[in-house]
Protein backbone atom coordinates (compact mmCIF):
# COMPACT_ATOMS: atom_id res chain seq x y z
CA UNK A 1 0.00 0.00 0.00
CA UNK A 2 1.36 3.46 -0.68
CA UNK A 3 1.91 5.92 1.98
CA UNK A 4 -0.20 8.51 0.65
CA UNK A 5 -3.04 5.60 1.35
CA UNK A 6 -1.55 4.04 4.86
CA UNK A 7 -2.09 8.01 5.69
CA UNK A 8 -5.72 7.62 4.03
CA UNK A 9 -6.87 4.60 6.08
CA UNK A 10 -5.32 6.19 8.86
CA UNK A 11 -7.48 8.91 8.73
CA UNK A 12 -10.50 7.61 8.11
CA UNK A 13 -9.53 4.98 10.78
CA UNK A 14 -9.61 7.87 13.01
CA UNK A 15 -12.85 9.49 12.20
CA UNK A 16 -15.19 6.78 11.12
CA UNK A 17 -16.80 5.83 14.36
CA UNK A 18 -18.25 9.99 14.90
CA UNK A 19 -18.99 9.96 11.39
CA UNK A 20 -21.43 6.66 11.73
CA UNK A 21 -22.66 8.12 15.15
CA UNK A 22 -23.20 11.33 13.35
CA UNK A 23 -25.37 9.41 10.73
CA UNK A 24 -27.05 7.10 12.65
CA UNK A 25 -28.48 9.85 15.02
CA UNK A 26 -29.79 11.82 11.51
CA UNK A 27 -31.16 8.83 10.28
CA UNK A 28 -32.22 6.71 13.70
CA UNK A 29 -30.89 3.64 11.46
CA UNK A 30 -27.73 1.23 11.69
CA UNK A 31 -27.67 0.83 8.30
CA UNK A 32 -28.76 4.02 6.32
CA UNK A 33 -26.34 5.34 8.76
CA UNK A 34 -23.40 2.72 7.23
CA UNK A 35 -25.02 3.67 3.40
CA UNK A 36 -24.05 7.28 3.97
CA UNK A 37 -20.57 6.46 5.72
CA UNK A 38 -19.77 3.97 2.93
CA UNK A 39 -20.64 6.95 0.44
CA UNK A 40 -19.21 9.26 1.88
CA UNK A 41 -15.70 7.05 2.86
CA UNK A 42 -15.73 6.42 -1.29
CA UNK A 43 -16.34 9.74 -2.16
CA UNK A 44 -12.99 11.06 -0.16
CA UNK A 45 -10.92 8.23 -1.92
CA UNK A 46 -12.30 8.63 -4.91
CA UNK A 47 -11.93 12.10 -5.60
CA UNK A 48 -10.01 13.44 -3.12
CA UNK A 49 -7.12 10.65 -1.93
CA UNK A 50 -4.58 12.88 -3.51
CA UNK A 51 -5.58 15.92 -1.43
CA UNK A 52 -3.70 17.59 1.37
CA UNK A 53 -4.19 15.24 4.84
CA UNK A 54 -5.44 18.70 6.48
CA UNK A 55 -7.62 19.06 3.66
CA UNK A 56 -9.67 15.62 4.40
CA UNK A 57 -11.25 16.71 7.40
CA UNK A 58 -13.31 19.10 6.02
CA UNK A 59 -13.72 17.67 3.19
CA UNK A 60 -14.61 14.31 4.66
CA UNK A 61 -17.08 16.20 6.88
CA UNK A 62 -18.85 17.90 4.02
CA UNK A 63 -19.14 15.17 1.92
CA UNK A 64 -21.31 13.08 4.89
CA UNK A 65 -23.39 15.87 5.77
CA UNK A 66 -24.49 16.39 2.13
CA UNK A 67 -25.13 12.86 1.80
CA UNK A 68 -27.22 13.08 5.63
CA UNK A 69 -28.78 16.03 3.77
CA UNK A 70 -29.48 13.92 0.74
CA UNK A 71 -30.57 11.51 2.98
CA UNK A 72 -33.55 13.72 4.63
CA UNK A 73 -34.56 14.64 1.49
CA UNK A 74 -35.41 11.44 0.14
CA UNK A 75 -37.05 9.71 3.75
CA UNK A 76 -39.03 12.71 3.15
CA UNK A 77 -40.37 12.60 -0.41
CA UNK A 78 -41.16 8.79 0.47
CA UNK A 79 -42.85 9.59 3.37
CA UNK A 80 -45.07 11.81 1.63
CA UNK A 81 -45.71 9.43 -0.65
CA UNK A 82 -46.41 7.28 1.43
CA UNK A 83 -49.00 9.51 3.65
CA UNK A 84 -50.85 10.34 0.27
CA UNK A 85 -51.17 6.81 -0.27
CA UNK A 86 -52.35 5.63 3.12
CA UNK A 87 -54.36 8.61 3.04
CA UNK A 88 -58.14 7.08 2.00
CA UNK A 89 -58.01 4.96 5.22
CA UNK A 90 -56.10 7.14 7.29
CA UNK A 91 -58.36 6.04 10.36
CA UNK A 92 -57.34 2.05 10.14
CA UNK A 93 -53.86 2.98 8.89
CA UNK A 94 -52.43 5.69 10.46
CA UNK A 95 -48.79 6.70 8.69
CA UNK A 96 -47.98 7.84 11.68
CA UNK A 97 -48.95 4.69 13.49
CA UNK A 98 -47.54 2.27 10.78
CA UNK A 99 -44.14 3.98 10.31
CA UNK A 100 -41.03 2.07 11.22
CA UNK A 101 -40.08 3.59 14.67
CA UNK A 102 -36.33 3.89 13.66
CA UNK A 103 -35.43 4.34 17.26
CA UNK A 104 -37.15 1.21 18.48
CA UNK A 105 -34.27 -1.27 19.68
CA UNK A 106 -34.78 -4.65 20.60
CA UNK A 107 -34.80 -5.32 24.79
CA UNK A 108 -31.53 -6.77 24.88
CA UNK A 109 -29.73 -3.44 22.98
CA UNK A 110 -32.05 -1.23 25.33
CA UNK A 111 -30.41 -3.27 28.36
CA UNK A 112 -27.00 -3.06 26.75
CA UNK A 113 -26.97 0.75 26.07
CA UNK A 114 -26.32 3.39 28.09
CA UNK A 115 -29.62 5.34 29.06
CA UNK A 116 -28.03 8.42 28.79
CA UNK A 117 -26.76 7.93 25.43
CA UNK A 118 -30.38 6.48 24.22
CA UNK A 119 -32.34 9.70 25.63
CA UNK A 120 -29.39 12.00 23.95
CA UNK A 121 -29.92 9.99 20.74
CA UNK A 122 -33.45 10.99 20.59
CA UNK A 123 -33.37 14.48 21.75
CA UNK A 124 -30.81 15.51 18.95
CA UNK A 125 -32.90 12.96 16.34
CA UNK A 126 -35.95 14.79 17.11
CA UNK A 127 -34.00 17.92 16.59
CA UNK A 128 -34.73 19.64 12.80
CA UNK A 129 -31.62 18.20 10.64
CA UNK A 130 -29.35 22.18 10.29
CA UNK A 131 -29.89 22.61 14.03
CA UNK A 132 -28.58 18.81 14.34
CA UNK A 133 -26.04 19.51 12.24
CA UNK A 134 -25.31 22.78 13.92
CA UNK A 135 -24.66 21.46 16.97
CA UNK A 136 -22.92 18.54 16.34
CA UNK A 137 -20.40 20.30 14.10
CA UNK A 138 -19.94 22.64 16.76
CA UNK A 139 -20.26 21.23 19.92
CA UNK A 140 -18.82 17.49 18.87
CA UNK A 141 -16.26 17.91 15.87
CA UNK A 142 -15.29 21.63 17.54
CA UNK A 143 -15.88 23.62 13.89
CA UNK A 144 -15.69 26.91 13.90
CA UNK A 145 -19.20 29.09 13.18
CA UNK A 146 -16.95 29.96 9.69
CA UNK A 147 -15.81 26.14 9.13
CA UNK A 148 -19.46 24.75 10.06
CA UNK A 149 -21.13 27.60 7.52
CA UNK A 150 -18.95 26.01 4.77
CA UNK A 151 -19.79 22.17 5.60
CA UNK A 152 -23.25 23.29 5.77
CA UNK A 153 -23.15 25.60 2.87
CA UNK A 154 -24.96 28.25 4.60
CA UNK A 155 -24.07 31.95 5.80
CA UNK A 156 -22.40 31.93 9.89
CA UNK A 157 -25.62 33.74 10.80
CA UNK A 158 -27.72 30.61 10.03
CA UNK A 159 -25.27 28.51 11.91
CA UNK A 160 -25.06 30.30 15.06
CA UNK A 161 -29.51 30.36 14.62
CA UNK A 162 -29.77 26.95 14.81
CA UNK A 163 -26.97 26.08 17.15
CA UNK A 164 -28.83 28.20 19.52
CA UNK A 165 -31.69 27.04 18.68
CA UNK A 166 -30.43 23.25 19.09
CA UNK A 167 -28.87 24.00 22.67
CA UNK A 168 -31.98 25.40 23.89
CA UNK A 169 -34.47 23.02 22.97
CA UNK A 170 -32.04 20.05 24.09
CA UNK A 171 -31.73 22.10 27.37
CA UNK A 172 -35.23 21.98 28.07
CA UNK A 173 -35.51 18.11 26.86
CA UNK A 174 -32.24 17.24 28.83
CA UNK A 175 -32.89 19.35 31.70
CA UNK A 176 -34.32 17.18 34.24
CA UNK A 177 -31.93 14.20 33.68
CA UNK A 178 -28.90 15.83 33.38
CA UNK A 179 -28.31 18.09 36.24
CA UNK B 1 -29.30 30.13 29.89
CA UNK B 2 -25.71 31.25 31.14
CA UNK B 3 -22.73 30.62 29.70
CA UNK B 4 -21.75 28.71 32.28
CA UNK B 5 -24.65 26.45 32.19
CA UNK B 6 -24.53 25.97 28.09
CA UNK B 7 -21.21 25.25 28.37
CA UNK B 8 -21.78 22.46 31.20
CA UNK B 9 -24.32 20.60 29.34
CA UNK B 10 -22.50 21.02 26.09
CA UNK B 11 -19.41 19.51 27.84
CA UNK B 12 -22.09 16.38 29.41
CA UNK B 13 -23.11 15.86 25.62
CA UNK B 14 -19.78 15.59 23.69
CA UNK B 15 -18.87 13.08 26.83
CA UNK B 16 -21.57 11.02 26.44
CA UNK B 17 -21.35 10.67 22.31
CA UNK B 18 -18.11 9.95 22.84
CA UNK B 19 -19.05 7.08 25.35
CA UNK B 20 -21.80 6.09 22.66
CA UNK B 21 -18.52 5.86 20.04
CA UNK B 22 -16.47 3.56 22.55
CA UNK B 23 -19.87 1.55 23.54
CA UNK B 24 -19.93 0.74 19.21
CA UNK B 25 -20.95 -3.24 18.73
CA UNK B 26 -18.48 -5.37 17.27
CA UNK B 27 -20.56 -6.06 14.68
CA UNK B 28 -21.32 -2.49 13.47
CA UNK B 29 -17.26 -2.07 14.15
CA UNK B 30 -16.34 -4.71 11.67
CA UNK B 31 -18.75 -3.31 8.96
CA UNK B 32 -16.89 -0.09 9.15
CA UNK B 33 -13.26 -1.50 8.70
CA UNK B 34 -15.08 -3.53 6.14
CA UNK B 35 -16.17 0.04 4.50
CA UNK B 36 -12.81 1.12 5.27
CA UNK B 37 -10.66 -1.19 3.73
CA UNK B 38 -13.16 -0.92 0.41
CA UNK B 39 -12.52 3.08 0.55
CA UNK B 40 -9.02 2.04 0.36
CA UNK B 41 -9.07 -0.23 -2.25
CA UNK B 42 -11.09 2.32 -4.25
CA UNK B 43 -8.06 4.62 -3.88
CA UNK B 44 -5.67 2.07 -5.06
CA UNK B 45 -7.90 1.12 -8.17
CA UNK B 46 -8.23 4.95 -8.97
CA UNK B 47 -4.40 5.45 -8.53
CA UNK B 48 -3.28 2.44 -10.96
CA UNK B 49 -6.10 3.92 -13.48
CA UNK B 50 -4.56 7.45 -13.45
CA UNK B 51 -1.09 5.66 -14.58
CA UNK B 52 -2.39 3.63 -16.90
CA UNK B 53 -4.00 6.40 -18.70
CA UNK B 54 -0.71 8.27 -17.99
CA UNK B 55 0.94 5.22 -20.06
CA UNK B 56 -1.95 5.10 -22.61
CA UNK B 57 -1.65 8.97 -23.16
CA UNK B 58 2.09 8.82 -23.60
CA UNK B 59 1.94 6.04 -25.92
CA UNK B 60 -0.52 7.88 -27.93
CA UNK B 61 1.34 11.50 -28.21
CA UNK B 62 4.61 9.54 -29.15
CA UNK B 63 2.21 7.80 -31.98
CA UNK B 64 0.86 10.85 -33.20
CA UNK B 65 4.27 12.84 -33.18
CA UNK B 66 5.98 9.80 -34.89
CA UNK B 67 3.25 9.63 -37.57
CA UNK B 68 3.38 13.36 -38.04
CA UNK B 69 7.35 13.26 -38.48
CA UNK B 70 7.35 10.32 -41.18
CA UNK B 71 3.98 12.25 -42.72
CA UNK B 72 6.20 15.33 -42.79
CA UNK B 73 9.17 13.53 -44.23
CA UNK B 74 7.45 11.93 -47.37
CA UNK B 75 5.12 14.91 -47.82
CA UNK B 76 5.43 15.99 -51.68
CA UNK B 77 6.14 19.80 -50.80
CA UNK B 78 9.34 18.27 -49.29
CA UNK B 79 10.60 16.46 -52.45
CA UNK B 80 12.45 19.39 -54.53
CA UNK B 81 11.44 19.13 -58.11
CA UNK B 82 14.01 17.62 -60.19
CA UNK B 83 13.43 20.18 -63.14
CA UNK B 84 13.93 23.29 -60.67
CA UNK B 85 17.34 21.25 -59.08
CA UNK B 86 18.71 21.04 -62.92
CA UNK B 87 18.44 24.55 -63.84
CA UNK B 88 19.99 25.50 -60.19
CA UNK B 89 22.20 23.54 -61.42
CA UNK B 90 22.37 24.99 -65.01
CA UNK B 91 22.27 28.61 -63.60
CA UNK B 92 25.08 28.01 -61.00
CA UNK B 93 27.47 27.99 -63.94
CA UNK B 94 27.62 31.23 -66.05
CA UNK B 95 29.82 28.66 -68.85
CA UNK B 96 27.20 26.32 -69.26
CA UNK B 97 24.61 28.55 -69.37
CA UNK B 98 25.97 30.40 -72.22
CA UNK B 99 26.83 26.91 -73.63
CA UNK B 100 22.80 26.28 -73.87
CA UNK B 101 21.82 29.66 -74.85
CA UNK B 102 23.95 29.18 -78.00
CA UNK B 103 23.14 25.77 -78.29
CA UNK B 104 22.01 26.08 -81.85
CA UNK B 105 25.11 28.03 -83.10
CA UNK B 106 27.66 25.06 -81.73
CA UNK B 107 24.78 22.22 -83.14
CA UNK B 108 25.45 24.40 -86.96
CA UNK B 109 29.52 24.69 -86.59
CA UNK B 110 29.38 20.81 -86.07
CA UNK B 111 27.71 20.30 -89.04
CA UNK B 112 29.62 22.51 -91.00
CA UNK B 113 33.05 21.03 -89.80
CA UNK B 114 31.55 17.90 -90.59
CA UNK B 115 30.34 18.93 -94.06
CA UNK B 116 33.74 20.70 -94.96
Amino acid sequence: MLQSHRDLDAFLASVEKRAFRMAEIATGNKDDALDILQDAMFKLAEKYADRSIEEWGPLFTTILQSRIRDWYRRNLLRNKFRAWFSSKDEEENDPVQQAEDRMTRTPEQLLQSDRRIDELDMAIHALPLRQQQAFLLRTWEGYSVKDAANIMKCSAGSVKTHYSRAVHTLRDKLDDHWE
Amino acid sequence: MTKDNENELNESIRQSLDESVDALDANTLSKIRQIRAQAIEKADARKSKHWQGVVVGGLATTCVMVLAVMMLINSPASIDPVPGNDLELISSSSDDLELFEDLEFYEWLEQNDLQS
